[in-house]
């Protein structure tokens, strides 16, 4: 009776994970697998970093939105400045497979502590050697890279609007 | 009795969506009478296309140097021995190719159509075409300066 139950949890929950964590188990995995996700990939999709939402109309942050819910891939992906113009938080919620998500949850953490113009310089190709990204997934590194320049060009033209009453 | 069976089947024709040819880029001019190309047709009419330049090559002069060719379902992939995978497919929801490269990562193309009804496949960036793409980059793999034939240029 007891061996029942426990069987029955075999798939669900924490028990599962150790079992398919287990190093016998990972190796047959590993090798059945033809491409596999790196482990900084999987660690940001079930870890993602600053997932959120941000004030839209606060005139400190930046707000990029790109992609299409027909093709798979939805980012927003959010940057907040100081009064030196560096970035200090950021946000994102990412509507994909876990490639996307793991770009653009890359994409939050390296955007901070950088300027506006650095932030721009982000590149998909970091991200997907970062992340060990396979070919057919090099298409949401550069979503990611979309994301990031237009959070960066929504802030600068927030900036540049005559209604901005702060000076730069 | 008739008549007003038809016009009731006619009502009922009007009422269902109305399902036009998908549409092209580029405006083609009202003479043009016949439908404008249809995106699944010329995208497979592509992807085949560089299927068989590629396969051929791997028969002939890259026959060291092409590891597999899949094509499947809309998605072709070409593993190049210590060069890495390219990954083309369709991407119907924009109506569009997909490239990965692993020389220069990846690009979307847009179905161009002209007023003669030849369809090209332009990059959204900068408008190359895709078939230049790749014939640039084999031949800077290879030396060999192979023509791709997707569309017309």
């Amino acid at each position: 009776f007891f061996f029942a139950i426990q069987k029955s949890k075999m798939f669900a929950g924490r028990f599962a994970r150790s079992v398919f964590r287990a190093p016998v188990a990972q190796d047959v995995l590993k090798g059945a697998l033809r491409t596999k996700y790196s482990d900084l990939l999987v660690d940001h999709y079930e870890n993602p970093r600053n997932v959120g939402s941000m004030d839209v109309q606060d005139p400190s942050v930046g707000t990029g939105l790109v992609g299409a819910p027909a093709c798979g891939d939805v980012m927003k992906l959010q940057l907040k400045v100081d009064s030196n113009g560096v970035i200090t938080e950021t946000a994102f919620k990412t509507f994909g497979c876990g490639a996307a998500i793991a770009s653009s949850s890359l994409a939050t953490e390296h955007l901070k502590g950088k300027t506006l113009e650095e932030a721009a310089k982000l590149t998909n190709k970091e991200i997907a050697a970062e992340l060990l990204l396979p070919p057919v997934k090099l298409h949401c590194s550069m979503l990611a890279e979309e994301a990031v320049k237009a959070a960066v060009k929504n802030l600068q033209s927030k900036r540049l609007s005559p209604a901005k009453t702060e000076v730069i | 009795m008739h008549a007003l069976r038809r016009l009731a089947h006619a009502s009922s024709m009007c009422r269902r969506p109305c399902v036009m040819a998908p549409v092209c880029k580029m405006p083609f001019s009202i003479s043009a009478v016949r439908l404008a190309p249809d995106y699944l047709q010329q995208c497979d009419d592509a992807l085949e296309s560089i299927h068989n330049v590629v396969d051929e090559l791997s028969d002939g002069k890259l026959s060291d140097h092409v590891d597999d060719i899949i094509y499947d379902s809309g998605v072709l992939s070409i593993q190049l021995k210590n060069v890495g995978t390219y990954v083309l497919n369709r991407q119907a929801p924009n109506k569009q190719i997909w490239l990965s490269s692993p020389v220069s990562g990846p690009y979307h193309y847009d179905m161009v159509c002209s007023s003669t009804g030849a369809v090209r496949w332009l990059d959204t960036k900068d408008q190359h075409n895709l078939g230049d793409k790749l014939r640039k980059e084999f031949k800077d793999l290879y030396g060999d300066d192979v023509e791709f034939f997707v569309g017309e240029s």
